[in-house]
């Protein structure tokens, strides 16, 4: 194990301590999320407009929206896959990691890999975009 | 995965580092204190590849800048149909997250990024851009995408009434079959090769990725990998100021491509040699392709009123 995948596990398991010390409900998350993460499913735009827009959490403490699970509802196993914020200004804007490949399943959330934004401030709306097919299901850990 | 009070120690840290190691690193303030000018914004243009298979097919960052266009082609035809349909009802579509020119990780663009940064690139000409609208000009030329160039709608104006969730969403899937129908041309074999793409990610560069933290080290900016600078980019760029925000991208988006052009120099051969391969593997598909492809997008164009633009470094 390297030194940072030692850092991430002893991390994962402070996460797990606060949870539980604060008691905080949160939402179901990946089998690999620590618990004080929470977990929301999307729908992908964008070809279709219909890409749901959700809320970064203010309570939990994680940082970053991470991609933990993809499902390309057409004919491929993959797809790519990019994070998109609003900012103050109201503008939009596209997370430096830009469009990544995924096949689908579950994705680890200390794989940074799936990080498709990071250092997200409280309450920022996001969304997510899908290049080769619309409509994916996806979960975003955050 | 960061945790919100780790991920704001490292953020002071490599704050700290820069300010000291790098007084420019914001590219908000020369070294002799006067304010560095804003870079030239990203332009469009509309020159099409001489083989359009190029569009579909990506091996180079600067070839991915067609098929960005391409995606955002196929968002702009749902949009307009589903926005044509809206308005042929009375009602009006719920806002949207606006179209955007999204590159790739896997194919980074280094001219376009070492010029324009990660996140104010070209913008997707609005609906008053559309082909039957747009002023005269040729086929290849560049063009600003300055809001003041843009001819205003020739439409009425979009009724304020809320659509019942059944309208909006019969609308949207109008619009979706429409994109669909262009993008069957060529989303086949698109799907495939971004499947064969995936693969030169790490190999044959992992050597070369594996120096990129010490060249941004050398720039100013102390991070373990490649996400780990997106982290960074991510988190900056969010708390520019507006007024600072293209400087600031503009820096970063310098930086990383000047430390990333030893690991395109080793993958685009490996994805050039893959997508001959792909072209024999798959000639009768790419024959297809190549004739149907252009006249398939101009009929597009004609009919939803929405004009094939790509973003120019």
């Amino acid at each position: 194990m390297s030194k940072w995948s030692m850092n991430r596990a002893l991390v994962a398991g402070a996460l797990v301590f606060v949870s539980a010390a604060t008691g905080v409900a949160l939402a179901p998350v990946a089998s690999a999320a620590p618990q004080a993460c929470v977990t929301q499913s999307l729908t992908t735009g964008d070809y279709e407009s219909v890409g749901t827009i959700r809320y970064k959490s203010a309570t939990s403490s994680c940082n970053d929206l991470n991609l933990t699970y993809s499902y390309n509802t057409n004919s491929r196993n993959y797809d790519d896959y990019a994070g998109r914020l609003r900012r103050s200004d109201g503008t939009w804007f596209t997370c430096a990691k830009r469009y990544v490949v995924a096949y689908d399943g579950y994705h680890s959330v200390t794989d940074s890999t799936y990080a498709l934004c990071t250092v997200v401030s409280d309450n920022t709306p996001f969304t997510v975009a899908s290049l080769l097919d619309p409509s994916d299901n996806v979960a975003i850990t955050h | 995965m960061t945790p919100k009070t780790l991920a704001r120690a490292a953020m002071a840290v490599a704050a700290a580092l820069l300010t000291g190691a790098c007084s420019t690193a914001a590219g908000s303030t020369t070294a002799g204190g006067t304010r560095a000018p804003a870079p030239a914004p990203a332009r469009l243009t509309y020159a099409l590849p001489a083989d359009p298979a190029r569009m579909v097919l990506p091996t180079t960052g600067a070839e991915s800048r067609w098929t960005q266009g391409l995606d955002a082609f196929g968002q702009q035809v749902a949009r307009s149909v589903a926005a044509d349909c809206a308005r042929e009802h009375g009602f009006a579509l719920p806002e949207q997250v606006p179209p955007a020119f999204i590159s790739y990780s896997n194919l980074p663009d280094l001219a376009f990024l070492g010029r324009h940064g990660f996140g104010h690139g070209a913008e997707v000409p609005g609906p008053g851009s559309a082909w039957s609208r747009q002023p005269a000009g040729s086929p290849g030329s560049v063009a600003s995408p300055s809001p003041a160039q843009t001819p205003a709608p020739l439409v009425s104006p979009a009724p304020t009434e809320s659509g019942s969730p059944a309208q909006i969403r019969d609308c949207q899937t109008r619009g979706s079959a429409a994109a669909g129908k262009v993008r069957g041309v060529y989303l086949p074999l698109q799907k495939r090769w971004f499947g064969e793409l995936a693969t030169t990610r790490d190999d044959p560069a992992a050597e070369a990725i594996g120096a990129l933290p010490r060249c941004l080290a050398k720039q100013g900016y102390r991070v373990r990998d490649e996400d780990a600078f997106f982290s960074l980019v991510d988190s900056r760029l969010m708390k520019a100021s507006s007024a600072d925000f293209a400087r600031v991208d503009t820096t970063l988006g310098s930086v990383y491509a000047t430390c990333m052009r030893p690991v395109e120099a080793v993958r685009e051969p490996a994805r050039r040699a893959l997508r001959e391969r792909f072209l024999a593997d798959n000639a009768q598909e790419i024959r297809a392709l190549r004739a149907a492809l252009v006249p398939a997008l101009r009929r597009a164009e004609k009919e939803y009123g929405v004009r094939l633009a790509f973003p120019a470094p």
